[in-house]
């Protein structure tokens, strides 16, 4: 075995490196703890945003504002429509019934000057 | 009015003095939406006298003077609609229908429904189902009527399921039967096939006797929707297929405890939005438990928290249908003090003696029933449910005055 012999000046130097380079034990400990600490919150924001991640995809987005609006409007239209699609059966059906004499001549009215 | 059908499709055209806002025999305005519909799966052969009453529990509201028919029918249906209307129905010309033999039942699987087939265990079902229509949104997709039909099924009573989208046909208040008796306009289509002779309906002493529903408010002898004389009464008379009403002399508190006792309590089902079960959140599930709670005087047991709106109506000063219910459940439900119905003591002064005449029969609807089926239902209900006594019969006939 070979012992390697330093100079005393030269030991002095490291260990006032050392010294200044490491922090105590106790605030090593304190500082793993520390990190031990914000592995576990880290861990557990993490699990957190994957149950999000994983309700997001399950659950259907919520329909844009817009979306409602258009197809509460677009129902509420069409029913407008079919309604009056009633009501124009009943004028057509009424001029019908009434016979060709009822139904006024525009035919005349284009064509005032003949 | 002008009707046709063809098949199952009824379309109807409006009169020049007819219009989209209309009133039904409940005197509620309603709003046409469209006007075609289906009833699928009826024969095309059924007597002209059902076509024209099927049709005419669609188109009522709207009609005002005369009604035209795609085919003749008998001068007993023409005469029930211009007494009970004072419409013009024609052409006239069918022999009437003969009244057919048996007793169906117009089947929604709620409890007052499932009350009356516990009256009549071997009377086949009808069950009116809803199905979109093909002209227009439905907003309503909560409506769980394959749920309903699929109960119904599992009764395992005798089962014809009518699928129609005729409750589209209405737009405002909200898609819904245009006239109560809609309901029943597959059932008579099918008369014919199942010798039909009464269509049993589970509408109850409040509705029948008691202007409930979107009605009077008041004892109603006469109501033109129920009564045997009434002006629907006749009709469907006329048409050979009388409107029996066998729990029409008891209230929501017998129907309940009928169906909850039947062997059908399975099946019993009065929420139309729950899957799995009543839904528990909605306005009729929370009226169904005030009953519930109080025929099986337990405490009352909701998800709905005291300051949602549902249970706004029953918080306001009377009258109102069900009101009468209402009154039943405060008395007997332990704890009602406690709950979001404690102000709603303060419109009531509701006793187990005061209310005690909701648990019994009101001997005239009895008398209502036709003589084919009337002893078995007077037998049953004199022995599971017991006769209203004179005062008892007075408390009815005094209602709302
Ligand atoms: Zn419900």
């Amino acid at each position: 075995m070979m012992r390697v012999l330093v100079p005393s000046r030269l030991r002095a130097k490291v260990r006032a490196w050392l010294d200044s380079h490491y922090v105590p034990i106790a605030d090593h400990r304190r500082d793993l703890q520390d990190a031990h600490r914000e592995t576990r919150a880290l861990r557990d924001e993490l699990a957190a945003l994957r149950a999000e991640v994983k309700r997001l995809k399950e659950t259907p987005p919520p329909p844009a504002p817009d979306t409602c609006r258009l197809a509460h409007e677009t129902a509420q239209a069409l029913d407008g429509l079919l309604q009056n699609e009633v009501l124009l059966w009943q004028a057509v059906d009424e001029l019908r019934s009434a016979g060709p004499g009822a139904v006024p001549d525009r035919g005349t009215e284009a064509r005032p000057c003949a | 009015m002008r009707v046709n059908w063809t098949g199952g499709r009824l379309t109807f055209r409006l009169d020049p003095e007819d219009e989209i806002t209309g009133r039904a025999a409940d005197e509620h305005p309603v709003k046409l939406a469209t006007n075609t519909c289906t009833i699928a799966g009826v024969p095309d052969d059924a007597h002209p006298d059902l076509f024209a009453v099927a049709a005419w529990t669609v188109v009522a509201p709207w009609t005002r003077r005369r009604i035209t028919f795609d085919r003749a029918v008998s001068a007993d249906v023409a005469a029930a609609l211009h007494d009970g209307w004072g419409v013009d129905a024609g052409p006239v010309a069918a022999e009437p229908r003969r009244t057919g033999r048996a007793l169906a039942i117009s089947y929604s699987g709620g409890a007052d429904s499932v009350a009356a087939a516990a009256i009549y265990p071997d009377a086949p079902f009808v069950h009116f189902r809803r199905v979109p229509h093909p002209r227009v949104p439905n907003r309503w997709p909560h409506y769980r009527s394959d749920v309903l039909a699929k109960l119904a099924a599992r009764t395992g009573r005798d089962l014809t399921t009518v699928s129609s989208d005729l409750e589209f046909t209405l737009a405002e208040p909200r898609p819904g039967y245009p006239e109560h008796h809609a309901v029943a306009a597959g059932a008579l289509l099918l008369a014919d096939r199942l010798d039909l002779g009464g269509l049993a309906f589970g509408y109850e002493l409040g509705s029948r006797w008691l202007g409930g529903d979107r009605y009077l408010l008041r004892y109603t002898p006469d109501n033109p929707m129920w009564a045997p004389h009434g002006a629907w009464g006749r009709l469907f008379a006329a048409a050979g297929v009388h409107i029996v009403l066998p729990v029409g002399g008891v209230s929501e508190a017998v129907t309940m405890r009928l169906a909850l006792n039947s062997d059908l309590k399975d099946y019993v089902r009065w929420c139309l939005i729950g899957t799995d079960g009543p839904c528990r959140n909605c306005a009729k599930c929370l009226y169904k438990e005030i009953i519930q709670a109080a025929v099986e005087r337990r405490p009352l047991d909701t998800p709905i928290p005291p300051t949602s709106g549902k249970a706004k109506k029953w918080l306001q000063p009377p009258p109102y249908g069900g009101q009468e219910m209402i009154a039943y459940g405060l008395a007997r439900i332990p704890g009602i003090e406690h709950t979001m119905f404690a102000k709603a003591l303060d419109h009531f002064e509701a006793t187990e003696e005061s209310t005690r005449w909701l648990d019994h029969c009101y001997p005239p609807s009895l008398d209502e029933i036709p003589p084919p089926w009337r002893d078995q239902a007077a037998a049953f209900l004199t022995t599971h449910v017991g006769l209203m006594t004179d005062p008892e019969r007075h408390r009815v006939e005094s209602w709302g005055s």
